[in-house]
This record gives structure tokens, C-alpha cells and sequence, in this order.
């Protein structure tokens, strides 16, 4: 069976202004991406701000260009696609962002953003069927239907999220990619927001990539984890093996800038920061994408690249140091 | 389920913004008054027994006598001024509010094209914009009422020519950063097309802003109307406008005050209650001012 999405060495980025008459430039912001998720699974994407994990979430959705290297879904090359059958396809892979309510059309019932996507996905639909499915979503994510006449300003953060996972699911999507959809919201409606997430990925069958910079919201959700550093994957393992030790040196960096609850065992650790600059992804240097920052760091380090290699079967790391197991 | 704290009855943003509107009382009270202005010019002319181009050699140069037909007097042809400024009020106000609405929608538009689609498109059509800007505008006007023969649809083409510019660098700005915005791409996601999104996301988006600008934009049509008349190349005798009527006014000026009085009077109020509503309409509108 083919896996529901793959990914083969994907590099995309941004248009950037060229000349007056020639087309926008594309820079790249995530470079060489391939992993495979099946149906059903959570994929965790770590990494700091800025690493491109939000530019790959947009590119395996096709909402940015791709630059070279390919996304299949289901087998199928979304590149591939004529513009009109991939619009349709749109409905097995969805979206929900971080800042849920500026992801509401301020001028639009809820009831009218929640159905809007079935006139593209469904058009035989009539107004009333549409209106009757937008309630039945809006259910599904626990609101009551006296929201489908309300307006986004009259939402609170948590109840902003929820209609837009309900947008998302209308169309009975196989992937839904959540960009942060935490982040944003007080710690007791994350629980309430990631229990909801894992509760519908249970009834519906769903695939998430869930985007986060939390490590634990990523350790309670993911099945998966994926550590990303200037727009390359450095680790990639089960979940369990990965917080049980990661491989790669930036992978624990972001493990230990994790705050200790307790405040005399935190006043220890400060000094475990990382020194260096961030180097720019506009202008990447040849060696290892952490080389600027990295505690081991060796000459060979700032002069090649290492690959992305299997550790273990299940396990994945970008590092000159870290030696496959034979 | 959750359903705490939700208010009586949702009200969508614009409807809470007119609500706003409606407690300026400045703002209100020149809705009425511009009420009163518009159906006296359309409706007012049929109460007399004659028209504004009907000369009364009889009656030349009368003064004002609000016991006899011609309330505010007669001008040098015996015409009746009162009758004559309704007409011309006609005239002017219909170019002005026709004028903005054709203006702003092909600014609207152009301006949300440009700015949503943006890329090599957007920089072309703003490089068209700012050559179009730099024309001088009196001179543009002049050449396009010439091209389109003088009259009034030359006037009307000229000025709509002139000022749909502004509005589209303003509905372009509100559209580059709408484009950008999370609700956007959710609607790309959801299998838009452009012309879908530009349809029903950027446009209703920009619509304060629009209704704002707009608003300004219906006194600077009256205005440029009355400029090019009263130079003559717009509204021709023996057709009234406003402009034309000050005009002639103008020429009298030193020993008959009242034909120019009535005109202008008319036009400086219609114009104070447009800026006094735009400002209205600004309060009510504007997030920053908040």
C-alpha cells in the first residue's frame, strides 16, 4: 500500500521582487525534505523560530511553490496536478494556524466560514445542506449551532481555534497540518484544544503534522518526531526513542532550553544556552546548518554538510558524530 | 458544549460601525440636511410652471420677492435663479455621487488586483498608476474633454478618468496586507479560486476603507464638476450647473450679489455636510482612532 504522503528531497520557499517585468525570484527556505507518514499518524515538527517548519507545513499543502524535489499524496504528485483537480483535492488536506481568530474572515458568520469550503469541494450542495454540514462540524469540534450566526470578534482565542478545526474537517480531510494552533491560547485551553485534536484524529482517522515549538504539547501528541535546524531535518525518530535521548546536539539544545519547574535546579542550567549567532537562511554557509552553534563542533563540521542518515531502522540524524549502530 | 458569555445577538462589525455613525449627531444632521438639499433639486423644479431655460423677457433682472413666482429673483434672460440652481444642483450632484461610484469601483478593483495577485502583474499596474499620476490634472482634463467632443459625458469621462486613481493605490495597500493574512491562505487552502478570494475576501475587507474615502471623494467630484464648469470647459449654457451658475454669478458680482450668492451657498453646504458625514464616517470606521 502506498503511504499516505511522502516527501522527496522538497525544497520551497518565498517569491521575493525581481525586475519590473520578469517573475518573482523563489528563495528557499526548507531544503532537501523527505519523510513518509501513514494514515492516521502524528507527525511532531521541532525546531526554534524561523527554522521552516511553518514553510514546510505550507508546501506539502502546495500553498507555496515548490523548487525542485516532490510531494506525493497517495501516490499521486500534487506538482503534477491540474490547478482546477488539485483545488478539489483540497479537501483531504487542511490546515489551522496559530493565530486562530486573524484565520476568520472578520466579516463572515462562523456558520458561512465553516461552509464555505464545501462550494468548492462540493458544489452540488444546495445553501441549506451547506448550512445543516457547517453545524454538524461545528458539533463535532464542540461548539453549540448558536455560533454559525455569530461573528469572529465575538470568539474568545479557544473557541476561535475550534471553528477553524471545524473548517478544516468539513471536508472530511485525511491530513489536517496544524501550525502552532497552541501556542497562542492559555495552557488550559491548549489541554482542552490537544485533547480535542487527538479525540477527532481517533473518530475521523486523521493524519496530523502538529507544528509546535512546545516539546511536550509535540511529546503528549506525536507518535513521530521531527527535529528541524535552517530549514533541514537534523533528527527524525519514534517519539519515545527520541525524548528518551535525542542524537543530534541541537536536538538536546532544545531539550535543555526547556525550563526546570524547579527554581534551584534552573538557576543551574542557565548556563547551557547556546552561544553563537543564528547564521542567516538567505545566505547558507556550507557545513552543518548548526556548526555556528554547536558544542562539538569540529573543523570537517564548517566544511561539509553532514547527510541525513539511519541511525537505528526507525531513527534519523543529520551529525558527524553520531555513528550509525551496527 | 460551550456557550458562556456570548452577547444577546450578533451584530456583524459593520452593522456596530453604522450604529456608531448614527450617534454623531454633526454627521447625522448633515445627512438630513444633504437629504433635503437632493430631493429639492430632483423634485422642486415641477412645483414652478416653467423651467430653469425658460426666458421671461417680462421679468429681467428681478430681485428677490418671496411673494411673487420667482422667489430669489430672475437673472439678465429673465430665468428664475431658484428654479435655475435646483437644475443645475441636479447636474452637479448626479456627476458627483455617478462619478465617485464609477471611480471607486474601478479603483476597488484595480487596486484589489493589483495588490492580491502582486508579483511582476502588481508591478506593472502601479508603474501605470504613477504615470498616470503625474500628468498635471487640469491639463489632463482639458485634453480628455477635448478627445471626448466637451459636453457633459466628457466631463463625467474626465473626471472619473482623474480620480479612480487614488482609491486604487489605497484598496491596494489594504489588499497587499489582506493577502498576507492567516484567513487568506485558509481560503486558499479551502480550494479558492483568485477571483473567488478577491470577490469575497479582499473586497468586503476593504469596504471601511472604501466607504471612508468614498465619502471624501463625492466633494471632490462636485468640486472639480464646479471647477471645470466655472472655466468653462465642463456643464455649457444654457445647461445650469452649480460652477456655470457661479460663474455667471461671479461676473455680476459688484452691483448683483444674489445670483452668485444662491449658487455658492448651495454648493459650500452641500460640501460642508459631505465632509461633515465623511468625518462621521471616519470616526465610526477608523480602527486606529480607538
Amino acid at each position: 500500500m502506498t503511504a499516505l504522503l511522502q516527501l522527496h528531497d522538497l525544497t520551497a520557499g518565498y517569491p521575493v521582487p525581481a525586475g519590473l517585468l520578469s517573475r518573482d525570484r523563489l528563495v528557499p527556505v526548507v531544503h532537501d525534505v523527505s519523510f513518509t507518514l501513514e494514515a492516521g499518524r502524528t507527525l511532531g515538527i521541532v525546531g526554534e523560530s524561523g527554522c521552516g517548519k511553518s514553510t514546510l507545513g505550507r508546501a506539502i499543502l502546495q500553498l507555496i511553490p515548490t523548487i525542485s524535489g516532490k510531494v506525493l499524496w497517495q501516490g499521486q504528485d500534487l506538482a503534477e496536478l491540474a490547478p482546477e483537480a488539485l483545488r478539489r483535492r483540497r479537501s483531504e488536506f487542511q490546515i489551522i494556524f496559530q493565530d486562530a481568530l486573524a484565520a476568520l474572515d472578520p466579516r463572515m458568520t462562523i456558520g458561512r466560514i465553516v461552509g464555505q469550503p464545501l462550494a468548492t469541494f462540493e458544489p452540488h450542495l444546495s445553501r441549506a445542506d451547506r448550512h445543516d454540514r457547517a453545524v454538524e462540524a461545528l458539533r463535532q469540534v464542540g461548539l453549540s449551532a448558536d455560533f454559525a450566526a455569530r461573528y469572529p470578534h465575538e470568539m474568545s482565542g479557544g473557541q476561535a481555534q475550534r471553528v477553524g478545526l471545524a473548517r478544516a474537517i468539513i471536508g472530511r480531510p485525511k491530513l489536517i497540518v496544524c501550525d502552532e494552533p497552541v501556542s497562542a491560547l492559555d495552557v488550559s485551553i491548549q489541554a482542552q484544544v490537544v485533547n480535542l485534536l487527538m479525540d477527532l484524529q481517533e473518530e475521523l482517522g486523521l493524519a496530523l503534522i502538529f507544528i509546535s515549538h512546545n516539546l511536550s504539547v509535540v511529546r503528549h501528541i506525536s507518535h513521530e518526531v521531527m527535529v528541524m535546524c535552517l530549514g533541514r531535518i537534523v533528527e527524525h525518530g519514534p517519539r519515545d526513542d527520541f525524548y528518551a535521548g535525542p542524537l543530534h546536539p541541537y536536538s538536546r539544545a532544545l531539550m535543555d532550553a526547556v525550563p526546570e519547574p524547579d527554581p534551584r535546579r534552573e538557576r543551574g542550567r542557565i548556563g547551557l544556552s547556546l552561544p553563537g549567532e543564528l547564521p542567516s537562511s538567505l545566505d547558507p554557509l556550507p557545513g552543518c546548518v548548526f556548526a555556528s552553534r554547536c558544542p562539538q563542533v569540529e573543523a570537517r563540521c564548517r566544511a561539509d554538510r553532514p547527510d541525513l542518515r539511519d541511525i537505528t531502522p526507525t531513527r534519523r540524524a543529520a551529525c558527524h558524530f553520531v555513528e550509525p549502530l551496527r | 458544549m460551550i456557550e458562556a458569555d456570548l452577547p444577546a445577538r450578533p451584530r456583524s462589525e459593520l452593522s456596530l460601525r453604522f450604529g456608531r455613525f448614527r450617534q454623531n449627531r454633526l454627521a447625522m444632521a448633515s445627512v438630513v440636511v444633504l437629504t433635503f438639499i437632493v430631493v429639492a433639486c430632483f423634485l422642486g423644479p415641477f412645483l414652478f410652471p416653467f423651467t430653469g431655460q425658460d426666458a421671461d423677457f417680462d421679468a429681467i433682472n428681478l430681485g428677490v420677492d418671496f411673494t411673487s413666482i420667482h422667489l430669489f429673483g430672475t437673472d439678465d434672460f429673465g430665468r428664475d435663479l431658484l428654479v435655475r440652481t435646483l437644475e443645475g444642483g441636479r447636474v452637479s450632484l448626479t456627476i458627483g455621487f455617478l462619478g465617485a461610484l464609477v471611480a471607486g469601483i474601478i479603483g476597488v478593483m484595480y487596486g484589489a488586483v493589483a495588490g492580491f495577485v502582486g508579483g511582476r502583474w502588481d508591478r506593472v499596474m502601479i508603474r501605470v498608476i504613477e504615470i498616470l499620476y503625474a500628468f498635471p490634472y487640469v491639463i489632463l482634463v482639458i485634453l480628455l474633454a477635448m478627445l471626448f467632443g466637451g459636453g457633459n459625458v466628457a466631463l463625467f469621462l474626465a473626471i472619473v478618468f482623474t480620480l479612480w486613481l487614488t482609491p486604487a493605490v489605497i484598496v491596494r495597500a489594504q489588499a497587499q496586507s489582506l493577502a498576507r493574512r492567516e484567513f487568506i491562505e485558509a481560503a486558499r487552502a479551502g480550494g479558492m479560486t483568485r477571483r473567488q478570494i478577491i470577490v469575497t475576501h479582499i473586497v468586503p475587507n476593504t469596504l471601511s476603507t472604501v466607504i471612508v474615502y468614498g465619502s471624501l471623494l463625492v466633494p471632490e467630484v462636485i468640486l472639480s464638476e464646479s471647477f471645470l464648469s466655472f472655466l468653462g470647459i465642463g456643464v455649457r449654457e444654457p445647461q445650469a450647473s452649480w460652477g456655470n451658475l457661479i460663474q455667471a454669478g461671479r461676473a455680476t458680482m459688484s452691483t448683483d450679489i444674489r445670483l452668485l450668492l444662491l449658487p455658492a451657498t448651495m454648493l459650500a453646504t452641500v460640501l460642508f455636510c459631505l465632509n461633515f458625514i465623511a468625518d462621521g464616517l471616519r470616526d465610526a470606521f477608523d480602527p486606529n482612532d480607538r
